[in-house]
């Protein structure tokens, strides 16, 4: 297990390596002069030449590199074009709202998905079954936004049971249950479609047949037997969820007005602040490659094969 | 084709037909719109639906000249100035009725006065265009990339797939957005910010299947004729991957689709001016409280394309690729 850890964990390297060039290419490609948006529009070419240099624009291209990655190695991720506030600092004040929101779609997309996936699997074919695969593929099909938008008119505007803006959260929970319910739809449907397959295909094999046969009860051939075996596809889903929670809460938490680092990631969009672009990027793909590190650990944990299905090719 | 048609249920059948009908609406698009979709009236401003004709006044006659000695002047008026009697100066010219019948503004204005119905029904070339050329795309890359990893294996396999890695580490829509901060708003970048998301999935799925297939007979039979490596790849591996790919690109459309909604609603799509539905919707959201169809109705197109798409998907791949059933992602 240790060594598989350390191999995985080494595995991330140059994953971690590409995503710190593309990013730094990314925002060498982007048009418009860095050293010109901070001097602002009226300076002069001089002032421009020694903002450059400070910056160390001047630099030969590898220079530039090294120097960014030594930055980032010490948490510093420049800072914003507009407020000139570090990046960091700004990350860390707004991830929490994000986490949180993130936390709170989870626990709304894991209980319904699991509940929609084990239903269906449980009565297949039955109505509610089709009910479930019905309110699944619209789950899976109808945009984020729409969802968003549709919740915010009648629940928050029509029925006002909820709060209309997020804005002011602060400590509170309650704002942030409908954006997560938002955010969690999606994942729940397809979670609830991952159940209920991995689910039936368990349930078609001959041990679930021959506990049925013992006169095992249905609920504990249910969960300590077919759920228990399903659990690696449930994983995956929960962990792409997890891992790619900044997606969705790009366009929650703009409908919602929730302060989190999706909303800042649209206002950098807008402004065209390009150092805080890139460092939300570069946050959220290093909580992909750490959760997806955490996952297959958690994987290798539960079935022992994969560890030697994951290193067999290469 | 006919031997599809047959396996397939009637769901299947259901969403084939109804998305045939939407590119058949994409194609005919001009033909079928009452209004142009970028035509703005202030005066038609947020209006609300009309009935299936309504009545407009004539616009006033044009003056005959735009300056000059006769400018402003109407045809009975200078008919009178030569000479010709009132009366029959105003007989020579045919009253016009004041009012004409006009198609109405069936779903309503947007914000800009723009029709409402005709912009969605442009909407439906856009939608469908963008997410087929940033799917073909997708497909080509992940393909080559797939089919050479899977064949190959090794270090080619290696290599490629940390690259696959590293574009499935970037959250999507954030990629999407990097690139069309570099390459600018346009239709190309539209489709190429897309296109670059989802590359990276098709080469995976791809690559484990012929993974699958480097070792079976006839690879190895052709390896023992001598047959080159492009050979077997474009001869043998290709067409046994073709049904996989078949449902890979139905599938895909559905996420190319909801992409590029993501991307014109939050602003990085196409011109905003353009009528993509998500656009549509980022336009009517503004407008939410008063007038909520104005983003629910595009909304819904959107929902009703990918639900078709995956409904399609899910059956072709059914019928396609049994083995494959369910255990879609890994």
């Amino acid at each position: 297990m240790a060594e598989f850890a350390l191999r995985r964990l080494l595995g991330t390297v140059p994953v971690i390596f590409g995503i710190l060039a593309i990013a730094f290419v990314v925002l060498y490609l982007v048009p418009g002069d860095p050293a010109q948006t901070v001097a602002g529009p009226r300076a002069s070419p001089e002032a421009i030449a020694r903002i450059a240099a400070e910056m160390g624009l001047d630099r030969p291209l590898p220079e530039r590199f090294l120097g960014y990655l030594r930055r980032l190695a010490v948490g510093d991720l420049g800072r914003s074009a507009v407020s000139d506030k570090p990046v960091a600092d700004s990350i860390v004040e707004k991830f929490p709202y994000t986490l949180k929101l993130t936390v709170l779609a989870m626990a709304f997309s894991i209980s319904l998905g699991l509940l929609a996936g084990i239903l269906g699997a449980m009565y297949r074919g039955g109505v509610i079954d089709r009910l479930c695969t019905v309110l699944s593929v619209a789950g899976i099909s109808i945009p984020i936004f729409l969802f968003g938008l549709v919740f915010l008119y009648v629940l928050a505007g029509k029925l006002k049971w909820f709060p209309t803006s997020a804005y002011r959260v602060g400590d509170a929970w309650w704002p942030l249950v409908l954006p997560a319910f938002t955010l969690g739809v999606r994942s729940a449907a397809f979670l609830a479609r991952i159940v209920r397959s991995s689910l039936i295909e368990v349930l078609n094999q001959d041990f679930i047949r021959t506990a049925r046969a013992k006169g095992v009860p249905a609920s504990r051939i249910l969960f300590r037997h077919a759920l228990v075996n399903a659990l690696i596809p449930i994983i995956t889903v929960i962990g792409l969820d997890l891992s790619s929670f900044l997606n969705g809460s790009v366009i929650v938490e703009t409908i919602f007005d929730v302060p989190g680092l999706g909303r800042f990631a649209m206002e950098a969009i807008l402004q065209r602040d390009y150092p805080v672009i890139q460092g939300i990027v570069l946050f959220s793909a290093f909580i992909f490659v750490f959760v997806n590190f955490l996952l297959d650990l958690v994987y290798a944990w539960i079935n022992p094969r994969v560890r030697d299905e994951m290193f067999g090719q290469a | 084709m006919t031997e599809l048609w047959h396996r397939l249920s009637w769901t299947g059948r259901l969403s084939l037909l109804g998305i045939l009908l939407l590119v058949g609406v994409a194609l005919a698009a001009p033909w079928l719109v009452p209004h142009d979709p970028l035509e703005t009236d202030p005066q038609r401003r947020l209006a609300r639906p009309t009935g299936w004709w309504v009545e407009v006044p004539v616009a006033v006659q044009e003056p005959i000249e735009k300056d000059g000695a006769l400018a402003g002047r109407s045809v009975a008026d200078l008919l009178a100035t030569a000479g010709v009697p009132v009366h029959l100066a105003t007989a020579a010219v045919p009253t016009r009725p004041s009012t004409v019948w006009k198609p109405g503004f069936w779903l309503g204005c947007d914000q800009y006065g723009q029709d409402v119905f005709s912009r969605l029904v442009y909407g439906t070339r856009l939608s469908l265009g963008i997410g087929f050329s940033a799917r073909l795309f997708a497909l080509t890359i992940g393909l080559v990339v797939g089919l050479l990893a899977g064949y190959f294996g090794g270090w080619t396999d290696w290599l490629l797939m940390r690259l696959v890695d590293i574009f499935l580490a970037f959250p999507s829509l954030l990629l999407a957005i990097a690139i069309s901060m570099v390459l600018g708003n346009g239709l190309l970048t539209v489709i190429l910010a897309i296109a670059v998301v989802g590359w990276a999935e098709t080469a995976r799925i791809v690559r484990s299947q012929a993974l699958e297939l480097r070792s079976a007979e006839f690879v190895l039979a052709a390896q023992a004729m001598g047959a080159s490596h492009a050979r077997i790849i474009l001869t043998h591996l290709l067409p046994n991957c073709l049904p996989l790919i078949i449902v890979i690109f139905a599938m895909g459309m559905a996420t190319a689709i909801l992409a590029e909604a993501s991307l014109s609603f939050l602003g990085l799509g196409v011109d905003p001016a353009l009528p993509t539905w998500g656009g549509m919707v980022a336009a009517g959201k503004d407008y939410l409280w008063a007038y909520p169809t104005l983003a629910i109705y595009p909304g819904c197109c959107i929902a009703l394309v990918v639900i078709l798409f995956n409904v399609l998907g899910d059956e072709l791949r059914d019928v396609l690729d049994p083995g494959r059933k369910g255990n879609w992602l890994a």
